[in-house]
Formats: C-alpha cells, structure tokens, sequence
C-alpha cells in the first residue's frame, strides 16, 4: 500500500516535471532584451574616445566559444586573433596596436548581453567587433543605442538601423532570398521549407514571403516547424515529402541540417536542399559530417568566401591561420571575422587621426562611394541611414561533394533579386 | 498514418525508456532523476569510444551499458547515498547538478561535433505497406518491447519485489532486513543502462552530441509522470502514447505543435490525476 508521504513525494515530483516542462517551454522562446542605458552619448572628441590610448585601440567580442555553438564561436574567436597578431606585425593602426578582448557566452543569450555590457562599460571598449549571437546580440540594441559604441560586424542580426551599428554581411534572409532565387533560375516552383522554432526559423519565413511572390508560378508547399535542439525530425521531413516539393530550404541549428538531409536520403526524397552559411556550416561537415552520403549534392550558402579559395585575399588569411595553434583556424568562420576586422581596421585607417565615434560613423557611411574590397567578403558599401547600414547582401552558393568531402562555389556573389 | 505512427512509437520509445529508468531510480531512492538523459549518454558515448576502436557494434553496445551501469553505481554511492539523509529535495537539486556536471564533462571529453554511432542497420530501409520504414526504427521498437517486458519481470524477481518494498515504505523495508544500499546501487545501476539504451538507439539513429538528451528530457518526465513515478509498463506505454501523438500532430496539424504536446499531456494528468493515470490501474496491483 503507497504510504501518504509516498503520495506527497510523487505528487511533488509530478509538479516539478510540470515546471520543468514550463520552464524548459518558456525558454525556448525567450528573447533578453531588458538593457538599460549607462553610455555616454553617440559623439566624443577624439582625446576622450573609450579604448584609445596612444599606442593601443582596444575592440571587444563576444563568441559562443563553448557550448552547442563551440565549433563555430572557436572559429570566430580564432579569425579575430590571427587578424589581429597580423595588424599589428605589420604595424598596427597608424603606429597603434589593436587590442582584442574575446569574452565566451556559451551560446546563452544571457551572457552575450551581460558580455557586450561588460565591454562597453567596464573594458571602455573603442567598438564592439564581430560578436556572434544574434537573440542575444538583439537584445542590446536599446544598451547601443544609447551608448554610441560602435557595433562592426555582428553574426547575423537583423539590421535595427542603428547608427552606430554595421551589419557587413548577407543576413540569413539575404542569403535565402538568394537561393530562391537560384531555384527560381533553375525553373524549381514547388517550395518546400523547414525553420526552427526561432529567430531561425523566422528568417526563412521573411525570406519566403518577401522574395517568393517575385517569381511568377512559384509557392511554397510546405513549411514545416521543427522545435529547437529536437533529434526527432521524421514528422516534418514526411510532410515535406507528403507535398511533393521540387526543392528545400532549411533554416535550423547545424545537427537538425544532417538530421533532416540523413531522413531525407532515408525516405528517397532526392531534391535540391539548401541552408544558409550558419546552418549548413559550408566549408566545414558540421552538418554534412552526420548526413554521409544523403548530403551529396547538398547546397549551402556563404557569406564570404571558401576558406578553400585560392584568391589572393584567402591565401593570405591561410598562411596566417595554419600558425594559429589554436581550434578551427581554418574554418570559415575563422575567414569571416579575419575579413572583418581588417575591415574595421581599413575603416580606422581612413578616419586619420580622429578617431571619435562620429568621425567612425562618418567615415562608414560614406563607404558606399569608395567600398572596402577584401576579396573574400563582398564589396562592403555601407551608406547612410535608414538603409545604409547593411554594408553587404551578396552571398555566394556552394554544393557538396560526399565523395570527395569538399565544398565547391557554384554561384559567386550575388544579392536578392529586387 | 501508418508512417507517422512507426515513427512516433520510434521517437516514443526513447521517451519510454528514458521514462522506465526514471521509474525505477524513483522506487529505489524516491528521486526524479533530472540527470538520466545525460547518464544515459554516458553510455552512449562510452559505446561510440568502443565502436571508434573497432570493436563490433553489439559488443560496443554491451560495453556502453555495462559502463553506463558502473557508472549509476558509482554515482548512487558517491553522491546520492550521502544525501540520503537530507531530504528529498537535496537529492532533487542534486540530480540537476549531476546533469549540468555531466554535459559540461561530455562536452569536455568528446567535443562539440555531432558524432555518428553507426549501427549495421544504420541507413538501410524497407517497404512495408508502401511506406519506406526505417531499421532503425523497428529494432528500437522492438528493443523497447523487450525491454519493457524484462524490467516489468525483474519487478517480480526477489530483487524486483526488494526495491518495491523499498519504494514503498524505506523504514519497514529495512526493518525486515532489506539493505537499502544494495537496492538502491542495484536501482541506479539497471536505471543507468537502460537510460543508456535509450540515447544509443536515439543517437544510433540521429546524432551523437552532448546536447542529445536535452529534447527527450521533458517527454521522458511526462511519461514518468502519467505513470505516477510507480509503473514501468505506464511509463512504457505513456511514452510510446506521447511520441504517436507527437508525430501525428507535426503530420496532420502542424510541425510547430509537436512541442506542446508534452505540456498538453502533463496539464491534463495533473488536472485529472495528479498521481498517474496508471498508478491505481497497474502499480496497486504490482505493489
């Protein structure tokens, strides 16, 4: 016979299970976005500019270096560091070496704000450079705004149309606005998708209604919600299946990508599948690794160039990250915050001597008659407000080989069909 | 229909597993073992470790499970044995930590890729009914059936009888000479493997990460919870209920619905019956 207190107990344990459920539910869709300000203002002479001194310019980042995004926030980590020990081997800024604080958040949305406010308020950092994490990233922007730092680079937010924030890169939405437009090339009409129950997913949702209503006979016949970090993604790729699509587009974390490619091979749904630089992980096997040979043939796309490319501008970067000692050196997203920064630093060098926040802004605006051309990134052209500060929206398209495990362009840089 | 089922009795069988080791680490030492997707991970890894020196998959798997027992032992005298003691929610927070611990550790130990256990099976399909089954589906139904049925045996063996007389009444248990350590150890152990079970045939099919367990957690609790914490054939049939009703929602209504589902089916046992469906049904007559 169960005893009253065994009855307590498992009522007790019934009730937490519930608010575990509600918690864990209540998480998965949370976005932070409670800052407040504490900054100085958007304009500061150039003898009171937080993180200059005169030998040093002190940049902040925040990456994922551990937790479920470690592969890629080591990477991000590494292409700041290798950019950095290049710039000052060869001089530094105007005779002022870069200084780079790297902050891990652990892929928590929490920690990236905690880390971004870390860097404004107590490292005075000059800017923020390259910080990955785009919920958390946008839940800083009120704490941005009102600090003026500038933000260069982050990893992938939508833009707010700040002023003192530069997004350089094809957002998700660019890229997958640019795949369907390759489908649309390539006279594939049935649209099929699966998103991620968040900003993931939403970012497919906006690139499907924006550019598929460009493309006369084109819909969409499944779009599919997986919830985050599930491994079960059988109900959705059988849907996808159940539609009879012509093509895939996939917006979801690197594992759900060789889940959904891995189910897809398992089911004989043979059709063209694409995921953007994030998702698909292109240049690397986050994604393609766990699929096998159901990722041949697999399309992904990139913001910046292979780390494989054989242009000047990559080679360069290569020769620096094989003395990088450090992990993944030689991904991609080792290429993408190297780029990055020399950027920035192009950016610095162009102001002079005056490295005040709004002489930076000024400088950056102006971009869009005299862009930054790195070669491996698209021209970067930022302009002014409203919509000038999406310095770039060109993204390139890259197919698998399973055989061969290599990455190969199949469509350079190209921006969204307007 | 016929595929969707396959696959939410496939899904629904990680969650039943995942539900039956909490059931038992629950009769023994009258915790929710917050930790059980992670211990079971241990094994899983330990498995993938075999399996990358080339030792063949069933041998792997044995030696995971073996590793994954060893290791609730270890964890039930080190840890949860000293807390004893304290109350009921020392021990709760407890298994929490175990988890955080343990995810930071695989992590640590593994790395951050997903990883493939690849089983002989692994890939390959066949037809049935004019539907393209997975094998790996059907031998992770099946070994959850197996499964069920030894652990629902085991609960009539001496041993079995032992840790329900425990589950039931510690104090008069231990009056009548049974040694609580030894259940308990003997709990946390079988716990542990069949945990183990549960995230290789979840990761043999999916991917081996240290984030693997994270999705099952929350359906594994429920089904636990439809079983009243007491029932190893509830927990088995409530978890198989929640994975059918899973892929039967994402087929039928939407994708984006699958998720709920596990909070609908906890809403509606703590409105109708906060101890378990199955408690008064099957876990009177089994105590």
């Amino acid at each position: 016979m169960m005893t009253f207190n065994g009855h307590r107990r498992r009522r007790a344990a019934a009730a937490v299970t519930a608010l575990a459920v509600g918690s864990l539910l209540a998480a998965c869709g949370s976005t932070t976005s409670n800052a407040s300000g504490s900054g100085s203002g958007s304009s500061s002479s150039s003898s009171s500019v937080p993180g200059i001194t005169s030998n040093t310019i002190t940049i902040g980042a925040t990456e994922p270096i551990t937790g479920k995004a470690a592969t890629a926030g080591q990477g991000l980590e590494a292409g700041i560091k290798i950019a950095t020990q290049y710039i000052n081997a060869h001089g530094g800024v105007n005779g002022k070496k870069i200084n780079a604080i790297i902050l891990d958040d652990g892929f928590i949305q929490s920690r990236e704000i905690a880390n971004i406010r870390q860097l404004v308020s107590q490292d005075h950092v000059y800017a923020i450079v390259d910080p990955a994490g785009s919920q958390g990233i946008a839940g800083t922007w009120d704490f941005m705004k009102q600090a003026g730092t500038p933000m260069w680079g982050p990893i992938s937010p939508s833009d707010p149309k700040l002023p003192n924030v530069y997004l350089l890169v094809a957002s998700r939405t660019a890229q997958q606005e640019v795949a369907i437009d390759y489908f649309a090339k390539q006279g594939l009409t049935r649209i099929a998708a699966i998103g991620e129950d968040d900003d993931l997913g939403l970012s497919l949702k906006d690139a499907l209604a924006q550019q598929v209503p460009k493309h006369p006979g084109m819909k969409v016949v499944a779009n599919e919600t997986l919830p985050v970090s599930t491994s079960d993604v059988s109900a959705a790729v059988l849907a996808v299946k159940n539609a009879n699509p012509q093509a895939l587009i996939i917006s979801t974390n690197n594992t759900s990508v060789g889940l959904i490619l891995k189910e897809m091979g398992n089911l004989g749904l043979h059709i063209p599948a694409y995921a953007d630089q994030g998702a698909a992980n292109t240049g690397g096997v986050g994604a393609v690794g766990p699929a096998g040979s159901a990722a041949n043939g697999f399309l992904g796309g990139l913001q910046v160039d292979l780390p494989t490319s054989n242009t000047q501008a990559v080679q360069t970067w290569r020769a620096q990250a094989q003395q990088y000692s450090g992990p993944q050196g030689l991904s991609a997203f080792s290429l993408q915050t190297y780029m990055q920064e020399m950027a920035f630093v192009e950016v610095l060098k162009r102001m002079g001597s005056d490295y005040s926040w709004s002489n930076f802004q000024k400088t950056a605006n102006g971009l869009a008659s005299n862009p930054i051309t790195l070669g491996a990134l698209p021209p970067i052209a930022c302009g002014p407000l409203p919509d000038g500060h999406t310095c770039g929206n060109q993204s390139e398209i890259a197919k698998f080989d399973a055989t061969t495990q290599t990455w190969s362009v199949i469509q350079g840089f190209t921006a969204p069909q307007s | 229909m016929l595929q969707y089922i396959i696959n939410g009795l496939q899904s629904g069988s990680w969650y039943s597993l995942l539900a039956v080791s909490i059931v038992i680490v629950m009769k023994a030492s009258d915790v929710p073992n917050f930790a059980v997707a992670n211990m079971g991970l241990v094994g899983a890894f330990l498995a993938y470790s075999f399996v990358s020196a080339h030792l063949p998959f069933g041998v792997a798997v044995v030696l995971g499970l073996l590793g994954a027992a060893l290791f609730g032992v270890i964890i039930d005298r080190a840890v949860i044995q000293r807390l004893g003691d304290k109350g009921h929610f020392p021990l709760l927070l407890m298994t929490i930590g175990i988890s955080l611990s343990l995810a930071a550790a695989l992590e640590l130990i593994w790395g951050t890729n997903s990883l493939s256990l690849n089983a002989p099976w692994s890939n390959k399909t066949v037809h049935l009914a004019g539907q393209i089954i997975n094998w790996d589906g059907i031998v992770t139904i099946a070994t959850g059936l197996v499964i069920a049925i030894a652990i629902t045996w085991f609960f009539h063996t001496t041993a079995g009888v032992r840790m329900r007389a425990v589950a039931e009444n510690r104090s008069a248990a231990r009056l009548v000479g049974v040694r609580i350590s030894r259940v308990s150890g003997l709990a946390w152990g079988i716990g542990t493997a069949v945990a183990a079970l549960a995230m290789i045939l979840q990761t043999e099919s999916s991917v081996l990460s240290y984030t693997a367990g994270d999705a099952l957690l929350v359906p594994a609790f429920v089904a636990a919870t439809a079983a009243g914490f007491t029932s190893p054939v509830g927990a088995y049939v409530a978890g198989l209920v929640i994975g059918v009703l899973e892929n039967l929602t994402g087929g039928y209504i939407s994708t984006a619905l699958q998720s709920v589902v596990a909070l609908v089916v906890v809403v509606l046992i703590l409105l109708l019956r906060p101890s378990g469906f199955t408690r008064t049904a099957l876990a009177r007559r089994e105590v």
